[in-house]
């Protein structure tokens, strides 16, 4: 019992969720814009990049990275995956942030990243999503409206949470 | 920052030594105990990170950065096999191993509880959430309550060391073998609830471990008993203790 009684104040050191959500803090609306070929990077403005989203039809995954940034890298594999696994339910877009497009189809290529990015050269897509640091990963539903903003590294769980609400969405 | 690998070191560490200070070890000491655990558990993180790196994006294995992001995922057997491999390094003769046995399985419920309490740190990792249901937690950003697969998880090896620690009348070699088929059997069942954008290596990985480690305690369990039935009382030798013949264990001296 002293062992049991142990752990669960152990456990909870763990801390708890609350129910907070970012739903609607950002809605997105622009005349529809075709989104690049795919494992393409090319500039975008945030007008271009707000058609891109609301003209998708379907809940988008907006991934802000940087070839640079050491938790893009680690998530990489599985935004591939997820790209894989939803596709033709959920877009996939990458945000290029910070970097050259040169090291950007770099990385895509060596984590086989087969959705496209767009490359935000004056950061006026990234103040626009409120990043405050890379990565950053964010889900609309189908109508544009944000759905969750995820700050640093996100883990299978919680992307494959966020999407499933995002397709849950009326 | 990502403050996930601090706050799981944190759980982790101070909820071990939490545990080992509100119910020490019977017959072990306490720092024989931690000293004993130590190498083998950093070196079972270390290798189950890097193997993790290795098998997902091998890109990465010689950027350090990259492999401290512990955020993206751990190769959980891979560090369970790292730890026992270090534990059976420090014995060099059979008799040590013997001893090295009955130390591990003084050590088993504490390792379990700490396992339990990584499990438990996912909640600052964002790794708890399973399906969705009326009761659960409803993590940060999301509207929908969910099962939170890691804490039951957590709970049922908390019950599994309870139970280990209780349970006097399993050998050493047979109380490993039990923990480490509870372990597997419980992370085989959360995989099953637990979502995966492809094929699920936890789950693949946990069923052979699950199997082979059943397999394991009944062969030993059924070696005893053979060992102990081939001998009758009136055969042992005068002066030999009695359940001591060559076929017993050497945990059991």
């Amino acid at each position: 019992m002293q062992l049991a009684s142990a752990t669960v104040i152990g456990l909870l050191l763990g801390g708890c969720a609350t129910g907070m959500t970012d739903r609607g803090d950002l809605v997105v609306s622009a005349p529809a814009v075709r989104l690049p070929g795919p494992g393409m990077v090319l500039p975008a403005n945030l007008n271009e990049f707000e058609g891109m989203v609301s003209g998708a039809e379907t809940p988008v995954v907006v991934n802000v990275w940087a070839s640079w940034c050491a938790p893009c890298r680690a998530e990489a594999p599985l935004l591939a995956r997820a790209a894989n696994r939803y596709r033709g339910k959920v877009t996939f877009l990458g945000v290029l942030s910070r970097d050259r497009p040169d090291e950007g189809l770099k990385f895509m290529r060596t984590y086989a990243i087969t959705y496209p990015s767009v490359l935000d050269v004056t950061a006026e897509i990234s103040a626009f999503l409120k990043v405050s640091g890379l990565p950053t990963t964010l889900v609309f539903d189908r109508h544009g409206s944000l759905v969750t903003r995820v700050f640093g590294g996100i883990s299978e769980q919680r992307l494959a949470a966020s999407i499933d609400e995002a397709l849950r969405a009326p | 920052m990502d403050t996930g690998l601090l706050l799981t070191l944190l759980i982790v560490v101070g909820g071990f030594q939490l545990v080992i200070r509100v119910a020490p070890p019977a017959g072990v000491d306490r720092a024989q105990l931690v000293e004993f655990v130590s190498t083998p558990v950093i070196a079972g993180l270390v290798a189950a990170r890097v193997v993790f790196v290795v098998l997902d994006h091998p890109a990465s294995v010689f950027r350090i950065r990259d492999v401290m992001v512990v955020r993206s995922g751990m190769e959980f057997w891979a560090g369970v096999v790292a730890a026992l491999l270090c534990v059976l390094t420090k014995a060099r003769r059979p008799m040590d191993r013997g001893e090295v046995m009955v130390k591990l399985a003084a050590a088993v419920p504490y390792l379990l509880a700490g396992v339990a309490l990584y499990e438990a740190s996912c909640l600052v990792r964002d790794g708890c959430l399973g399906p969705v249901s009326n009761v659960g937690l409803v993590p940060h950003g999301l509207d929908s309550a969910m099962v939170p697969v890691g804490l039951l998880v957590a709970g049922a090896l908390v019950v599994t060391a309870v139970v280990l620690r209780q349970a006097g009348t399993l050998e050493a070699d047979q109380t490993v073998l039990s923990s480490i088929a509870a372990l597997g059997g419980i992370r085989l069942v959360a995989s099953w609830f637990l979502p995966a954008f492809g094929p699920s290596r936890v789950e693949r990985e946990s069923a052979v471990v699950f199997v082979v480690a059943v397999i394991g305690l009944v062969v030993v369990t059924v070696r005893r008993r053979r060992a102990r039935g081939v001998v009758p009382e009136s055969e042992v030798a005068p002066g030999l203790p009695f359940g001591v013949d060559d076929g017993e264990d050497v945990s059991r001296r």
